[in-house]
């Protein structure tokens, strides 16, 4: 009878996730067929060298092709990835075929990317890499609900901030009465904090789903008086911003410390620039205690030769160095011509709204901003403060790991209370019961108190820490990790066996807790389904519920039989 | 106040104008200033300033009246 029902229940098992992934689920598109341009004109080469090229080697393939070309990124060069435009692409290509140092070329392709995100140009943006962004996608709002007021010299709507919430703001200027940008600056330090994201354009933004308050305090050269500074962030703290982004900096103004203290007492986040001496003393008001002082380092993660340091420093964060090829900050922002364009830009203003824009996405995950400022800086890469780079790298990751979220703690909490009831429904008690509880808030929440002890850094330990949901690499992102799946072979490989079964019942119903409190709050997001995604969610989440019933039903039965 | 140095653009943000001066003291110039200047040996008139910016250069601000080249 107990073999009939293994049989009986593997099979049923086997249909609940055929039925998961029928044609009748929303599943997204398969994405176009790449579009290659026509080889026998005029483009775009990429080449693929042979790894770890020098600049010589780059240099001798120019040689060949009679071209310039560029590294993708400053972080694609140990791959060898150099892209550049030629006069005739086959010609290119024949001239490149059996050379040894080239493992691969071809046309530059038009993608619809089947990745995160979909933005043509975010490899260009080795900077939001470097600070973890990606993570800070996959695992929370991104942003969501939280207004972040950038202070500078305007914010426009450029294309790549179409789907960006965008308030109307205002200026202090005297003179100018929109909060248009008339520089630059601050449309370009607006994008690197919620460029529009996953749009199929430009390139990405840290937090895209924050909402911006553009402040006008600086004129079209890019100046302002304390006044107005101060007077901007007295108003973004009326209009409810919670993080406050400073790219600018002078020398020590009592009112502006005033402004800033008034707003800290409200609970914002003031993240303000370092400067841009090149030399030891940070200015103000990046040197108050009262604002996270950020400091500015290039793509290979040292200062950048131009960064300010000293006390004052709190993060460092990736300011870009123009030095290395392509090794500025890239965001859309105006052209000065009346259009727009992405554009490379280096300085402690670049690399402050990276910080800004973390901080948006750990106040979006229900953190209190005492909170994130603290596990910003603790989570940063660093060991005790340095004068250059504070406490450390900005690491978006790594704060999302190390943070006690609220989430973590609930989700646990209801996991575990699940397991407890389902178990209770059916009248197992004992060790099963035990070992189903502690699986289900594991797979719910992590063991997140871990976070709380003085345990290493170990890479193991963060993992458990965490739930798979929330594991790192951004596999949040993926729909199939965000299903029934995992929870459907854990019942039928686990399940089968009744030694196993408590753990295979506590993991389903934690991993379902998770996708269903995901749905509710938002907190997971797997972009490839659109706006199905919270359909998905939950149906994947009662999925999981329904599996566990079932497998507490087959304990119950065999403990019968027995 | 009247200044004369070379012009110079840093490549900070969009970029920015600063003027070094005789005396080596560098200052940031508010003001418009033909691009064509860049590298010049410059007479600049203006008023010192206390004004905040985003290029934070760690030098002066002059509110520039006027400029030409030498």
């Amino acid at each position: 009878m107990a073999k009939t029902f293994r049989v009986v229940f593997a099979l049923v098992a086997v249909l609940v996730l055929v039925f998961a992934f029928s044609p009748a689920m929303p599943l997204r598109e398969k994405p176009a067929t790449p579009t290659v341009f026509a080889p026998d004109a005029a483009g775009r080469l990429v080449v693929d060298l042979v790894d770890d090229p020098s600049e010589a080697d780059l240099e001798a393939i120019e040689k060949v092709l009679g071209a310039d070309l560029n590294w993708v990124s400053p972080l694609s060069q140990d791959e060898g990835l150099a892209e550049g435009a030629v006069v005739d692409l086959d010609d290119a290509i024949a001239l490149l075929a059996g050379n040894p140092a080239v493992e691969a070329v071809e046309p530059e392709m038009t993608m619809e990317a089947y990745g995160y995100p979909n933005d043509p140009e975010y490899a260009k943006q080795w900077h939001l890499k470097a600070m973890g962004a990606p993570d800070g996608w996959a695992q929370t709002p991104r942003g969501k609900g939280v207004i972040v007021a950038v202070i500078d010299t305007g914010v426009t709507q450029v294309d790549d901030l179409d789907q960006t919430k965008v308030l109307e703001g205002t200026s202090f200027v005297t003179g100018v009465k929109s909060a248009k940008d008339d520089n630059g600056h601050g449309t370009h330090v607006a994008g690197t904090i919620a460029q529009s994201t996953n749009n199929g354009k430009g390139v990405a933004g840290v937090a895209p789903d924050a909402t911006i308050l553009p402040v006008k305090v600086l004129s079209k050269q890019g100046f302002g008086t304390a006044a107005w500074i101060a007077a901007g962030i007295d108003f973004a703290v009326d209009e409810g911003a919670q993080v406050i982004n400073l790219s600018l900096g002078g020398s020590y103004s009592s009112v502006i410390h005033v402004a800033i203290k008034k707003a800290r007492a409200k609970g914002v986040i003031v993240v303000a620039a370092a400067g841009n001496s090149s030399r030891e003393g940070v200015g103000y008001p990046g040197g108050l205690t009262e604002t996270i002082g950020v400091s500015a380092v290039g793509p290979d993660g040292s200062l950048a030769p131009y960064s300010s340091w000293g006390k004052g420093v709190d993060i460092a964060a990736p300011g870009g160095n123009k030095q290395v090829a392509g090794g500025g900050v890239w965001q859309d922002t105006i052209d000065g011509k009346g259009g727009h364009a992405i554009m490379e830009f280096q300085g402690t203003s670049m690399a402050t709204p990276h910080v800004a824009g973390a901080a948006a996405v750990l106040l979006s995950t229900g953190m209190k901003p005492d909170a994130v400022e603290r596990v910003l800086l603790e989570s940063a890469d660093g060991g005790a403060w340095d004068p250059k780079y504070g406490y450390g790298k900005l690491n978006l990751a790594s704060a999302l790991g190390s943070s006690v979220d609220h989430g973590s703690a609930l989700r646990f909490g209801l996991g575990a209370l699940l397991a407890f009831l389902i178990t209770q429904g059916v009248g197992i008690g004992g060790g099963f019961r035990g070992v189903a509880i502690a699986a289900a808030g594991w797979a719910a929440g992590g063991l997140f108190f871990l976070n709380w002890l003085p345990l290493p850094d170990h890479a193991a330990l963060d993992l458990i820490a965490r739930p798979l949901l929330a594991w790192p690499g951004g596999w949040a992102s993926f729909p199939l990790w965000c299903s029934a799946v995992l929870p459907g072979a854990v019942v039928l490989s686990l399940g089968a066996f009744q030694r196993t079964r408590g753990a295979a019942l506590g993991l389903t119903v934690g991993f379902g807790t998770h996708l269903l409190h995901a749905a509710a709050t938002g907190a997971l997001d797997p972009w490839w389904l659109g706006s199905y995604a919270k359909p998905w969610l939950v149906a994947n989440g009662v999925i999981c519920l329904v599996l566990a019933l079932a497998l507490s039903g087959a304990e119950k039965l065999e403990r019968r039989q027995a | 106040m009247i200044v004369q140095g070379v012009l110079r653009r840093d490549d900070l943000g969009p970029g920015a104008w600063v003027l070094v001066a005789d005396d080596g003291k560098e200052w940031m110039l508010d003001g418009e200033v033909s691009p064509e200047l860049s590298g010049a040996k410059v007479r600049a008139e203006g008023t010192p300033a206390d004004s905040f910016g985003f290029a934070m250069n760690g030098g002066g601000v002059l509110s520039l009246s006027t400029i030409r080249r030498l």
